[in-house]
């Protein structure tokens, strides 16, 4: 088998003396796109804040293109990177928040090219004219000169994912993208997330959608309790339903 | 250095600086007292009165807080002074400065008062009507009990702006805690250490308060937070 | 009591009463200015993870706020002598007022910086920012738009505080004013006028506030 992009092993968090999950194993491999449900509070959102280093992890590794990420070994014990080095290994990975998050005191060119232009140290002039070509991806082309406030629920998440993107990390990360929009603008993000799977881009997607998860994953995987309870391809998850917490879980969606 | 030392002159000084404190503090309460009365009182009146009662009330309120404190004091000191002379009264410094702070601090609370009032949602008001209640009984029982608990931190800020608003009484004259000191000075040469000394004990009259305050504040609050 | 009205002989100083005016704002203005500065630090210094540094901020804040300005002028003008610093009138004054403005500035400015979801300094994070990178593009300009409206009403009511400056003989209005009055001994005149300098001022000042304000604002 082929070195995955992404190989998380043995994960373990807590807060505290407060377990959140305990010996995850996941592997994503590059192209693949992988969906993580569960009910709220089963630990998936902060599995993915673990993988973007905004959170700390108390076990277990994360090897990003094989490399190890957040923390190292040192004489036998486990030391956290220094911050420059965090902030240059976040670089591997973007991340979409459920709130966008989008910075409000800038236009959505601001938002896209500020990355660019501090972190890769593009020239103006170059990355906001990669930040346009970006926003335009995702169907923002008009809206470049915009600030958050003038924007939609949707408008504004899909800016943060032109925002993640352009950074050109190896893998993406979504943290419930649509669960902070209205109804009627959940739509255009998926269909912006989907081109992306289209394209090619690897990423990894926590989300209550589950017709969405069930379209556009290669692998879906259940978390229940702080583990993960299971795992496979859309059909055996959605279809097959294989244990009894599954068939509760996915009951309570009626789509 | 000076002959006599700092601690020796200011134990002989002590009824001095015992009197200016007490100057101080009888100017703080008594203009604390009568603006928390005419403030509340205003600030009634701005809130819940006809435009062309308000507008009076709105101006005075307006100009005093566009006017420095120290302003208002000499402005008060010599007005109250000119027109009681003409009746061959002279004037005691200490009533035109308590006055005078009382306008300052009466300005700014009824703002304060107007501003809680102003926050409490109007369906408590329809509530209070609902159950049969008169204006009065709404304004007693249900608007002062939540506006005067939204105030009590900015009560506690204006008091303690108010203490230290009692040091410009000095400049008119009444020998309060900052002019006894300055006489003080005068006869020896211990500037700094007798300032920072007075500063002390300003400091520790409003940190009382302000812990006075928010101790008050915990019990009182009713959303637990 | 009959009292003669004469505003001209107080008109005709009226130029006195505007160089004080003048002054008094730039007095404020040179004070807010330091006062910021310091009080940026102190706020880094109150929601830094340093409880030293958290200690000192407070410190600094809770003493400068209970202690009357005008004590502080005395302060910085007579009693620093004391130590052979030596400063005239206005660098007194300046001093005494940067440190008093200072400590609101830091409650001011830690609350701006406070008041900003964590969300979006993660978004800084997400896309490989490092922390000062953070601080530089994202914290300090949305703090400076969220504390905006504050940094106006701090710059009148220093202009207010100005009129302090008497006690230790600068020449603002409210100097000014008085020096008027011992001259001309038109009370009700000279104080009327300079009261309403005052609340023009103010309110002018206000006004023109509020129109960059509504020019910078974040909708």
């Amino acid at each position: 088998m082929e070195d995955s992009l992404l190989r998380i092993r043995r994960l373990g968090k807590w807060f505290g003396s407060l377990k959140v999950f305990e010996g995850v194993d996941l592997d994503v491999n590059a192209g693949e796109v992988v969906s993580i449900i569960g009910a709220s509070g089963s630990g998936k959102t902060t599995l993915l804040r673990c993988i973007n280093l905004l959170e700390t992890f108390q076990a277990g590794s994360i090897l990003l293109d094989g490399n190890p990420v957040g923390y190292h070994e040192e004489n036998s014990k486990r030391k956290r990177f220094p911050e420059r080095i965090i902030a240059r290994q976040r670089l591997l990975t973007g991340m979409v928040f459920q709130q966008f998050n989008l910075f409000p005191h800038m236009t959505a060119l601001g938002n896209v090219s500020l990355g660019l232009r501090k972190v890769k140290k593009l020239p103006r002039a170059e990355a906001e004219k990669e930040a346009s070509r970006w926003l335009e991806r995702v169907g923002l082309g008009d809206r470049t000169h915009s600030r958050p406030s003038q924007l939609s629920g949707g408008q504004q998440q899909r800016v943060a994912i032109a925002r993640a993107i352009a950074m050109n990390p190896k893998i993406l990360l979504f943290d419930e993208p649509t669960s902070a929009l209205d109804p009627e603008l959940v739509g255009e993000v998926l269909n912006v997330i989907k081109q992306l799977a289209a394209d090619g881009a690897t990423m990894l997607i926590v989300t209550h959608e589950m017709r969405f998860a069930y379209e556009v994953s290669d692998k879906v995987v259940f978390m229940d309790n702080g583990k993960i309870a299971s795992m496979g391809t859309p059909t055996e998850i959605f279809e097959e339903r294989k244990s009894d917490r599954l068939k509760e879980f996915l009951s309570t969606f009626n789509n | 250095m000076s002959p006599v030392g700092f601690w020796e002159s200011l134990l002989a000084a002590r009824m001095a600086v015992f009197i200016g404190i007490f100057h101080s503090m009888f100017a703080a309460v008594c203009a604390i007292a009568i603006g928390s009365f005419c403030g509340i009182v205003m600030g009634f009146i701005m809130t819940f009165a006809r435009k062309y009662v308000v507008f009076p009330f709105r101006l005075f309120v307006d100009v005093v807080r566009g006017i420095p404190g120290l302003v208002v004091v000499f402005t008060i000191y010599y007005f109250l002074d000119v027109f009681l002379r003409s009746y061959g009264v002279k004037l005691p410094a200490l009533m035109a400065g308590i006055i005078a702070l009382s306008v300052t601090n009466t300005a700014q609370m009824a703002e304060l008062t107007r501003g809680a009032l102003q926050a409490i949602p109007r369906g408590q008001i329809e509530a209070g009507k609902a159950i049969g209640f008169r204006f009065g009984q709404i304004l007693y029982y249900i608007l002062l009990p939540q506006a005067l608990i939204q105030m009590l931190p900015p009560w506690v800020n204006s008091a303690t702006e108010t203490v230290k608003g009692t040091t410009l009484l000095m400049l008119i004259g009444i020998s309060d805690l900052l002019l006894v000191t300055q006489q003080l000075i005068a006869t020896n040469n211990h500037a700094l250490k007798y300032y920072c000394f007075i500063g002390l004990i300003y400091f520790l009259l409003n940190t009382v308060i302000e812990f006075t305050g928010k101790a008050a504040e915990k019990r009182l609050r009713f959303d637990g937070g | 009591m009959r009292y003669f009205w004469n505003f001209n002989i107080v008109f005709a100083q009226i130029n006195l009463l505007l160089d004080g005016l003048l002054l008094g704002f730039l007095l404020a203005l040179a004070s807010l200015m330091i006062g910021m500065a310091l009080g940026l630090f102190m706020a880094l210094a109150a929601i830094s993870k340093h409880p030293l540094l958290r200690g000192i901020a407070r410190f600094y804040v809770t003493l400068l706020r209970n202690t009357p300005l005008l004590v502080l002028i005395f302060i910085a003008y007579f009693g620093l002598p004391d130590l052979h610093i030596r400063l005239g009138k206005s660098e007194s004054f300046i001093f005494a007022l940067s440190l008093y403005a200072g400590a609101y500035m830091t409650e001011v400015f830690r609350a701006g910086l406070e008041a900003i979801p964590t969300g979006i300094l993660e978004a800084g994070q997400a896309i490989g920012l490092t922390p000062l990178q953070i601080f530089w593009n994202i914290q300090l300009p949305i703090m400076f738009k969220n504390v905006l409206p504050s940094l106006g009403n701090y710059l009148i009511s220093l202009f207010k505080d100005t009129s302090l400056a008497a006690s230790i003989t600068i020449p603002e209005l409210t100097y000014n004013a008085k020096k008027i009055n011992t001259l001309t001994f038109r009370v009700f005149e000279v104080w009327l006028i300079t009261a309403a300098l005052y609340v023009i001022a103010c309110y002018l000042m206000a006004f023109i506030l509020r129109r960059i304000e509504r020019r910078f604002a974040i909708q």
